[in-house]
């Protein structure tokens, strides 16, 4: 071959080569019609929504956390008219699991925002004037707060789980790899991701802004890991009752209420019942975080009282969870003492009263209570406020329960499912937490109901039991009173019957804790932890009353009853709740909890 | 371009070497003559691969001087191979036969039938034109090994075909692709008139040059090219008559109205069983014994009436017209193939034009086609081409609904009974069927079908080639490089032009004394309206260009090709993004004497549906043959006259992504304006591979036996999972739905295909032709990140372990008889409801006392075919020739639908009569249907239903005769032929029913299959 040809040949597999290369470009185009995440650095909308997407799973709602149910359905402290749930049937399985979704679902889909946002927001590059280094850091934090919380709504509902700190990559195979660390391990893991935010202090003790209110401050970290390390503590995740645990959710409550002392105080009782009714934008003292979500539709429409009779434009489809006797047992007489002294029968519709209450007839066995009483359950007359539009000057609606009362009166028949027998109590008390008389129907409000996830009463609660525990009994005591205090009750030294020992302070720091934090979701928890399950989730009762002449004028007379229903959830299985079934197949390594196999 | 090509390939590879015995200095004289005795002019005769020494003269005669005797001499003729005459006797008059190359298409070039190492299965065009079928795909059914062709819609037009190489490689979609004239189209441009040939590739040598496309086999198909002589002028008229092979036999209105007031007793009942609401009960709820006899007697057809629904709105047969014309010729400067042709194809659908509003809505297609296939010397290195084809198509038809088509109006058209009311008042209202029927109450065929406008779709498609082949001998002998330009661009114009009409309705009118009578009156809310104006429209277009360079020489006896192409492949439809293909691909073949071959391609392919890094990939394949029949221990044998063994193994893919919205760029994740993952992408997709081997043999047995057999083995790997099951939502943080596919899942593909033939000419009248084919394929699926069901499951995988497509249902144990088997009976109200006497009993499988989705097993075995064949007989006597073709499959299912399952259509058959009821229990009567009713769970898919769908079916039946030579010379023609053929003629089955055809996809409300009768003649000039 010719050294010209041999050019010629080699320029044209050259240039073939040339068109090819060229061509290779052609591959290179990105489509149009998709927004990938490299174009949303440089903008301040998806950098804020980074952070912001992360409180999406949080249940800011009261129906979201387990089929529609308040969480304290679940619980001695409520119950709800009408079908048994899967719950309360024992019929509670891995396969047939009505928290799947809710919790388990919710926070890992939680977990992941957070992961990304945390990769995402380091990296952004919008204009320092919109989003500067302080907000980023701020973003930051919160986020990771905000993944501390997800792992610790996981873990106090379905046990250890590894703490998880990035995304996944869609084709990660070792799912069997991951295994169940200690509670104590993954507990302090929570609280060192509390401390680092709490070291940095980027984030404010109280946001400035209404607009900001709804997100997490610097309170919330203080208060997330008093929470987390009392779980730890308790009995539940402490067998051995290891004082050093004790000690360091002792250490941490107080470390919370020094830190929020000087932006937070304890609301005066006079305006304790605007706590359940404020939305998000409305500064309290008392409160650290509240839900963003106004939920009061559902709360007065599906979980309220009906005031269609009494005029309003508020007819409740259905009272919902409605407090026990039991719960309304626990409100002590003005003079501290517990109005009953103990259940005498198996199904609680007899019980031996203290010598200052009494059921009589004609007798008001509401009289004379715990002010929270008032705040919290609405019992038979009892004022229940004004309805939107009614006269200013007129008298408050008020609320009577006996049998035969209409709209508002006592459901006999707990199981029917008729929409005029669910819309009335079967205990005699509907809740009032987060529900109000001015709530108008369902197109125009009046009243919000926006949840609440942290308030400053809780931690001297969590204080008070750590030292109790601790056997610092004037110290619980001192921690207890600030509560008893603000509610007008005598300190725990002057009730009648105190006795200075261990076992008489926690039963009244956890008679407190029940009364203070009724219908906010601790009660279901603190069954649990404190693993009296089986001992109080028994037997329910209501109070059936009957007026003498049938109206509101006539003498009434009261009836403990029970409430016949199936209660099967109170065995020690149910302490912790069962992973998805698939899930804990899919995770060999997690797997489930013995309890549930 | 072939031709071309054919040429340089052939005057490197085909040499004769002849030893002829000879004095030095002698001079050997001789002719040569290809096999039919025709003398070859030109043929190159060395002496020891010298230089040329001698040629043949016009006569075919040669004379060449050798140095001594014995002499070693080679023949060298284009497009002809060695002959096995090689002990030639004689000095002087020596006669040489040489045996014309059969050349086969491959990928990106064609091979002599020798060389070539792939499966592959070529068919004639002339094969194809005698089904007459209106589509190449139709005609294709059953004749390729290893092919299956199920036509998903037959509405004229608008076919639609599911095609499969080997059965399945994956579960997601792989179609076969198409490659007309050496470019990936769409076929349904192309005329059968037009082909010349059409090659099946099935394994990875075939394959693998095609690179992440490969995987789905390829199906070649090749035009017709000009020729140097003569101008051939072929002309076909043919008139079809086609009509469905199979329509539901539903009852006349007596018999529906009596099986009405059955199915309403029993609905009531079963309403009663689940304490449920109750269906309509009462007077008004069935017909009166009144109303029954009015039907029986027929006295009162005005509002009694009896009608046949399905012959009055379907015509008894649809007609076909085609005339068609090629021209094919040229010379050795310019050579052309141009085809015309011209389709009218009518409908089975009998409706009128509706002279009040000046509209036609007559059921029609009209299809303008043609091609032109040009090729040009520039000068005798130079070759160019210029392929251009294409067709206008007229489609027009009622406007049925907005989205609608003749299969909804099938499906209505069956469902409506025979005892609906007529189409038209007496005034010429259109009346509604206002029954006590339940599901689509409100409805008039007539009005659907004649009084809603019309709906004019115009196609337009254009293919079109350009390219050139340059000689490049000068600067490396036997090296050419090629170009070429394809571009096709399809688009489609939907002009819409609808109405509504007002409807009427039968009613009481309330006598004021005497009794009531029936009367009309319109119903409230529906007007007639004028025609108003829509349009629908759609574009594709595609451009594939490619620069390719071929290497052919031999060396002595050792044979030399290569073959490197670039190529970039790019299409786009409506609004999607283009996608495009680049593939840098190459082939290397080495042979020794022509009997030893090894060939080596492989593609280096890429594509931008996948992530940087991810986008190109290698796929190589190798494959040997050995032509055993040019050894010398067969070379002379009388038996066997070709033998070839030959092996390969080697890789392709299947990019899965199908050119959809949904589909296109799968790696990337996507999100929202406030920073939310929209849809999470996996960096790491990629194609899917399926590794292929293969052994297969060729052999030609007695002169007049072939025999063509492969086994192959498919491992596929990297088969891309959606919604992985097997990742926790847990710690992911992503439901199922939310995950993006990933490359996890493999599956295996395994079968044979075995093609006989036997031809025989038995004397100068008669001759026999005998052909047969038939293909297995079994696919299992192995890891499918499938998450297995609990142990409570009577089986927990669903894929893993089973072939693609297999049936998921009960298990049946025939019907309840009485309420006490009932009560007897494991609990299955959790399929939907309480069972009643006369409803299927299913099996409880897991024994937990409970039949729920645990208790479901696989049925049958799954919906394609694991055996497909064909079996062909052709039979010349002196001016007729007869012909017929069997296809069919076996290990198949059908999973019976429409009709054929259940009646919630508001209408009956008569295998329906033979339906449970409680008299016929114990008495012998056949019992095939379970109790009639609207409301149970019957219907679910289960063993009850899911038949064998194994069936054979005459496909092609023909009778021709060609008119005497000398009479057709008379006529100045070259030859006349007059056929009559039949397509789909008779189908045995093992269905229930012959309500539908086996074919029938979907059950049977679909445009149905059909039969066709043809009438022809061709003449050629």
């Amino acid at each position: 071959m010719k050294r010209k040809n041999i050019f010629h040949f080699k320029s044209g597999l050259f240039l073939l080569l040339l068109i090819l290369v060229g061509c290779v470009k052609d591959l290179d185009p990105l489509p149009t019609d998709k927004v990938l995440v490299d174009q949303l650095l440089n903008k301040q909308p998806a950098i804020a929504g980074f952070a912001s997407n992360c409180y999406q799973q949080l249940n800011n709602s009261f129906s979201g956390q387990s089929s529609g149910l308040l969480l304290d359905a679940y619980t001695d402290d409520g119950f709800r008219a009408g079908t048994v749930s899967d719950w309360q049937n024992g019929m509670l399985t891995p396969v047939n699991n009505l928290f799947a979704n809710s919790i388990w679902t919710a926070c890992w889909t939680g977990i992941r925002k957070c992961n990304i946002a945390l990769i995402y927001l380091p990296q952004s590059k919008v204009d320092t004037i919109l989003i500067g280094p302080t907000d980023l850091k701020r973003y930051v934090d919160e986020v990771k707060l905000i993944r501390a919380w997800y792992h610790f709504t996981l873990i106090k509902n379905f046990g250890p789980l590894p703490f998880i700190d990035q995304p996944f990559e869609t084709d990660y195979t070792g799912w069997a790899t991951l295994t169940r660390p200690t509670y104590d391990g993954i507990s302090n893991r929570i609280a060192k991701e509390c401390d680092e935010v709490i070291a940095s202090g980027v984030l404010p003790m109280k946001w400035a802004n209404a607009t900001d209110f709804y997100r997490v401050n610097l309170g919330v970290a203080y208060a997330l890991k008093s929470e987390v390390l009392l779980y730890n503590a308790s009995l539940l995740n402490n067998p051995a009752a290891d004082q050093a645990k004790w000690q360091k959710a002792a250490d941490a409550a107080q470390a919370c209420i020094t830190a929020l002392g000087a932006t937070y105080s304890l609301t005066p009782m006079a305006s304790y019942g605007n706590l359940f009714t404020q939305d998000v934008t409305v500064a309290n003292s008392e409160v650290i975080l509240r839900s963003n979500f106004n939920d009061a539709a559902v709360m007065n429409n599906n979980n309220g009282v009906d005031l269609k009779a009494l005029g309003s434009a508020t007819q409740s489809a259905n009272c919902g969870t409605v407090p026990t006797q039991e719960l309304v047992d626990c409100f002590e007489m003005t003079n501290g003492a517990l109005p009953v002294s103990s259940y005498t029968s198996n199904d609680h519709s007899t019980v031996s009263f203290n010598s200052t209450y009494n059921e009589n007839a004609g007798s008001d066995p509401y009289a004379g209570r715990d002010l929270r009483l008032q705040s919290s359950v609405v019992f038979n007359k009892s004022t229940y406020g004004k309805y939107k539009g009614q006269l200013a000057t007129g008298p408050d609606l008020l609320i009577y329960t006996y049998l035969g009362k209409t709209g508002t009166g006592f459901n006999i028949n707990p199981s029917s499912q008729l929409i005029n027998d669910v819309r009335q109590s079967s205990t005699g008390y509907y809740s009032k937490k987060y529900r109000s008389a001015s709530y108008w129907g369902s197109t125009t409000g009046g009243t919000n109901s926006n949840k609440i996830y942290f308030r400053l009463a809780e931690f001297y609660l969590n204080q008070a039991e750590a030292l109790c525990e601790l056997n610092n009994l004037d110290g619980a005591i001192a921690a207890l009173n600030v509560i008893r205090v603000r509610a007008g009750q005598p300190g725990l030294a002057n009730v009648p019957g105190f006795v200075k020992t261990q076992d008489f302070v926690r039963q009244r720091i956890r008679n407190e804790r029940r009364v203070e934090l009724c219908f906010e979701d601790h009660r279901f928890y603190d069954q649990r932890r404190w693993k009296i399950l089986s001992s109080t989730n028994g037997p329910i009762s209501g109070m059936k009353i009957t007026s003498s002449n049938g109206t509101d004028m006539g003498i009434f007379s009261y009836q403990r009853i029970a409430i016949s229903t199936t209660r099967n959830a109170s065995d020690d299985k149910y302490l912790v709740l069962p992973i998805p079934d698939a899930e804990a197949r899919r995770l060999p390594g997690i797997g489930q909890l013995p309890a549930w196999k | 371009m072939k031709k071309l090509l054919k040429r340089y390939i052939l005057l490197l590879c085909c040499i004769f070497l002849g030893t002829l015995y000879a004095q030095a200095q002698q001079r050997i004289s001789g002719k040569v003559t290809d096999n039919n005795g025709a003398i070859l002019s030109g043929v190159v005769i060395t002496q020891n691969g010298n230089p040329i020494s001698a040629e043949t003269d016009q006569k075919g005669n040669f004379t060449i001087s050798v140095n001594k005797l014995p002499a070693s001499l080679s023949f060298v003729f284009p497009g002809y191979n060695k002959s096995h005459s090689n002990h030639v006797k004689a000095q002087n008059n020596a006669v040489i036969v040489m045996e014309k190359t059969v050349y086969l298409p491959v990928a990106y070039g064609e091979q002599s039938k020798h060389s070539v190492t792939a499966s592959t299965y070529t068919i004639s065009g002339e094969e194809l034109v005698a089904t007459r079928a209106t589509s190449l795909l139709i005609a294709l059914q059953g004749k390729l090994p290893g092919l299956r062709v199920i036509e998903t819609d037959g509405e004229p037009g608008r076919e639609s075909f599911d095609s499969h190489v080997r059965g399945y490689n994956s579960p997601n979609s792989n179609g076969t692709i198409f490659y007309v004239d050496g470019v990936e189209r769409y076929i349904t441009g192309v005329d059968l008139n037009e082909v010349e040939s059409v090659t099946i590739l099935k394994d990875a040598a075939a394959t693998s040059i095609y690179g992440m496309r490969g995987s789905a086999g390829v199906i070649i198909i090749t035009t017709k090219k000009g020729l140097v002589g003569k101008t051939k002028i072929n002309v076909t008229i043919d008139h079809t008559l086609a009509s469905p092979t199979r329509l539901p036999h539903t009852v006349s209105a007596y018999d529906y109205a009596r099986m009405f007031n059955q199915r309403r007793a029993n609905d009531t009942l079963y309403a009663d069983v689940q304490g449920s609401a109750p269906v309509i009960s009462g007077p008004t709820g069935f017909y009166s014994d009144a109303e029954l006899q009015h039907y029986q007697i027929g006295d009162s057809t005005q509002f009694y009436p009896n009608r046949n629904m399905i012959s009055e709105f379907l015509n008894d047969y649809m007609k076909v017209d085609r005339v068609n014309v090629t021209l094919q010729g040229g010379n050795k400067l310019m050579r052309y193939f141009t085809s015309l042709g011209f389709t009218s194809q009518g409908s089975i659908f009998a409706n009128e034009d509706f002279p009040k509003y000046s509209y036609d809505a007559a059921s029609f297609t009209k299809r303008f086609n043609f091609r032109t296939n040009l090729e040009v010397s520039l000068n005798p290195n130079l070759e160019a081409w210029l392929n251009v084809g294409g067709y206008i198509q007229n489609i027009n038809a009622p406007f049925i609904g907005a989205g609608l088509g003749w299969n909804d109006m099938i499906n209505k058209l069956y469902q409506t009974p025979n005892n609906a009311f007529n189409n038209l008042t007496p005034t010429g209202e259109v009346l509604i069927n206002r029954s006590k029927m339940t599901n689509s109450p409100l409805q008039s065929i007539y009005g659907m079908m004649n009084r809603t406008g019309y709906q004019l779709e115009t196609i337009t498609r254009l293919s079109n080639t350009f390219g050139f082949r340059q000689k490049l001998d000068k600067l490396i002998p036997g090296l050419s490089a090629t170009g070429q330009f394809a571009f096709d661009i399809n688009s489609s114009n939907m002009q819409l032009r609808s109405r509504t009409y007002q409807t009427w309705e039968v009613v009481t009118l309330k006598a004021r004394s005497g009794a009531d009578s029936l009367g009309y009156a319109a119903v409230p809310g529906s007007t007639n309206s004028s025609l108003r104006d829509a349009q629908n429209t759609s574009f594709y277009y595609m451009y594939d260009m490619r620069a390719m360079l071929n290497y052919n020489r031999d060396f002595g006896k050792h044979s030399v090709t290569g073959l490197l192409l670039a190529e970039k492949y790019m299409q786009q439809s409506q609004s999607l993004l283009p996608s495009n293909y680049l593939n840098l691909a190459s082939r290397f073949t080495y042979a020794y004497d022509n009997r030893y071959f090894v060939e080596a391609n492989a593609s280096y392919q890429g594509n931008e549906q996948f992530a940087k890094g991810k986008r190109f990939g290698l796929f190589p394949s190798l494959s040997l043959g050995w032509v055993l029949s040019e050894e010398k221990f067969l070379h002379n044998s009388k038996n066997i006259s070709f033998l070839k063994l030959r092996a390969s193994a080697g890789q392709s893919g299947n990019t899965v992504y199908d050119y959809s919205t949904a589909n296109q760029y799968l790696f990337l994740s996507s999100w929202n304006a406030s920073g939310n993952e929209v849809k999470v992408g996996n960096p790491n997709i990629s194609w899917e591979t399926s590794t292929k081997y293969n052994v297969g043999i060729e052999a030609a047995f007695f002169k007049s036996l072939t025999f063509q057999a492969d086994i192959f083995y498919n491992k596929n790997t990297d088969i891309v999972v959606n919604g992985i099951a097997i990742i926790p939502t847990g710690f992911m943080g992503l439901t199922t739905g939310q995950l993006p596919p990933a490359n996890l899942g493999d599956n295996t593909n395994k079968g044979f295909e075995v093609a006989v033939g036997y031809n025989k000419k038995i004397n100068n009248d008669l001759t026999v032709n005998v052909s047969g084919n038939m293909s297995y394929s079994h696919n299992k699926r192995g890891f499918m990140a499938e998450f297995a069901n609990d142990s409570t499951f009577a089986y927990r995988y669903r894929q893993q372990g089973y072939a693609i497509n297999q049936f998921w249902g009960y298990k049946t144990a025939g019907l309840f008889n009485t309420q006490e088997e009932i009560n007897a009976w494991p609990n299955q109200s959790a399929l939907g409801g309480k069972p009643i006497p006369g409803d299927i009993k299913y099996v409880d499988l897991n024994r937990d006392g409970i039949i729920d989705q645990k208790d479901q097993a696989p049925l049958g075995d799954g919906s394609a075919p694991d055996i497909s064949f064909g079996f062909n007989t052709q039979v010349n006597y002196k001016g007729f020739d007869l012909n017929l073709f069997f296809n069919g499959s076996a290990l198949r299912t059908v999973n019976l639908n429409g009709f054929g399952r259940w009646s919630n259509q508001d209408n009956f058959t008569e295998h329906m009569k033979n339906a449970w009821t409680p008299d016929k229990v114990g008495t012998g009567v056949p019992i095939v249907y379970p109790r009639l009713g609207v409301n149970s769970t019957n219907n679910i898919t289960s063993d009850y239903w899911i038949k064998d769908g194994s069936y054979l079916r005459l496909r092609i039946t023909l009778i021709g005769y060609n008119l005497p030579q000398k009479l057709s010379k008379f006529l100045n023609a070259s030859s006349i032929r007059f056929y009559a053929n039949g397509l789909n003629l008779f189908v045995w089955d093992k269905l229930p029913t012959d309500d539908f055809d086996p074919e029938a996809h979907a059950g049977n409300t679909v445009y149905p299959v059909l039969k066709a009768y043809n009438f022809g003649v061709s003449v050629k000039f």
